[in-house]
């Protein structure tokens, strides 16, 4: 399922359609969710969920090892981060931490396994821009414009990752990492 | 995978770049949306928060003094609510001295003093203090120092007590974690504050939760319209049997 190539059926219009309108009504919905609810979480879950029901890309992934490797390098980037950068306390709580997992799966679904995939047709450096610059828009209405750099370089990390290892679950587990390093 | 290899070089160096760079304020590996907090621990709580109440936590931590002064640090109660971010040398080395023990404690800031014009109190105040453990001699910050309150309606202000008045240090409210964090070049007392609340809405006239309909849709709709995806693509595929050997992207 990409913006660009689809097998020609009569339906060709509606196919090429479809990624473009679960781009759109997904980043709507994780700009628009309201910040430190229960509502927010369901929100990026849904979304997340979309993201999976998205048809597979049919792209090959790389060997464990490199997968292995890949997914170290993004958890390092973030530990270090955690560890120089000035980090300001989040109470964890077994509830936080299960949302911060649960929510960084989510938007890796979203963002790393659909939209990537679907833009991978124009080739990975428009599949990674693109994909880094929606990741860090969705996060401006709940932290403001100051936060826009961060957010857009991790985008980039992640979807390095992706594009790397073909696959969204290094991302993810970079992403689930980063999430709880915020909050330990 | 030598071309991979070099742009997640220049990823990885450009996002701990932009983060260690980032003028001033406190940070994170990433800024992603997370669940509701804790219920807010108040040392008083008014009365629609006094049921189920906890007591908020103290915290005392000892920096170990190396020759250029005390470790970096940052110190956070056990509940969060409040933090002190500390460079390395943010207590000067003494004669005779190995450790700086620093002390957070919650305190009603009614006990202290009335807030400043047009602004009331957002929580609890915290008093910061560091003492010479040997000689208790009191600590003082010679580099500047990040404060984080965590407040529990709607903080702008984050106030110093000097003396018998309270200084607006330059604040930055973080709504979304309801943090708020500043800079001080000093410890002693500090209350986040903000505008007062306004009484209540009558039903008519509350705001249509436009933000929350739209998402709520918009997540809805894109479900929906994943799963359409998921069957046309689906039923494409019915008529060809033969499958292929590469293993693909689940």
């Amino acid at each position: 399922m990409t913006f660009s190539t689809y097998p020609a059926t009569r339906d060709e219009g509606a196919d090429r359609a479809l990624p473009i309108v679960i781009a759109l009504l997904g980043c709507l919905a994780l700009a628009a969710r309201p910040s430190l609810t229960f509502i927010a979480f369901g929100v990026t879950l849904a979304v997340g969920a979309a993201g999976a029901l998205a048809p597979p890309t049919g792209e090959r992934q790389t060997s464990a090892v490199v997968t292995c490797a890949v997914t170290l390098l993004g958890i390092a980037a973030f530990a270090s981060v955690r560890a120089v950068a000035a980090v300001p306390p989040m109470p964890a709580t077994l509830a936080t931490g299960f949302m911060a997992i649960g929510a960084a799966a989510a938007e890796e679904l979203f963002f790393r396994r659909f939209l990537y995939g679907a833009l991978a047709g124009w080739g990975p450096a428009i599949a990674v821009v693109v994909s880094a610059i929606a990741f860090a828009l969705v996060h401006i209405p709940a932290y403001g414009t100051a936060v826009f750099p961060i957010d857009l370089a991790a985008g980039f990390v992640l979807s390095w990752q992706r594009w790397a290892t073909g696959s969204w679950v290094s991302p993810a587990a970079s992403h689930a990492a980063a999430n709880l390093m915020a909050i330990l | 995978m030598k071309r991979r290899a070099l742009w997640g070089a220049v990823a990885l160096g450009a996002y701990i770049a932009v983060v260690v760079w980032m003028p001033g304020s406190p940070s994170r590996p990433l800024f992603d949306v997370s669940g509701p907090p804790p219920p807010y621990r108040w040392v008083n709580p008014p009365a629609q928060f006094a049921t189920g109440n906890s007591k908020p936590e103290s915290t005392t931590h000892d920096l170990i003094l190396g020759a250029v002064g005390s470790d970096a640090a940052s110190i956070a109660t056990g509940d969060g609510q409040a933090a002190m971010i500390l460079k390395e040398g943010a207590f000067a080395p003494r004669k005779g001295e190995t450790t700086v023990v620093f002390r957070i404690d919650p305190l009603d800031p009614a006990t202290i003093g009335v807030p400043p014009s047009g602004l009331r109190y957002d929580g609890n105040a915290y008093r910061f203090l560091a003492a010479y453990k040997k000689s208790g001699v009191e600590a003082k910050l010679v580099q500047p120092a990040s404060v984080v309150l965590q407040f529990p309606i709607v903080a702008t202000a984050l106030l110093r007590r000097d003396g018998n008045a309270w200084t607006d240090l330059k604040a930055s409210p973080l709504s979304v974690s309801l943090q708020v964090f500043a800079t001080t070049t000093q410890l002693g007392v500090f209350v986040a504050a903000g505008p007062p609340i306004p009484t209540e809405t009558p039903k008519s006239k509350r705001k249509f939760p436009a933000a929350l309909v739209i998402s709520l849709g918009a997540a809805g709709a894109a479900v929906i319209a994943g799963l359409f995806a998921r069957t046309r693509a689906r039923k494409r595929r019915k008529p060809t049997t033969k499958t292929t050997a590469t293993k693909t992207t689940r």
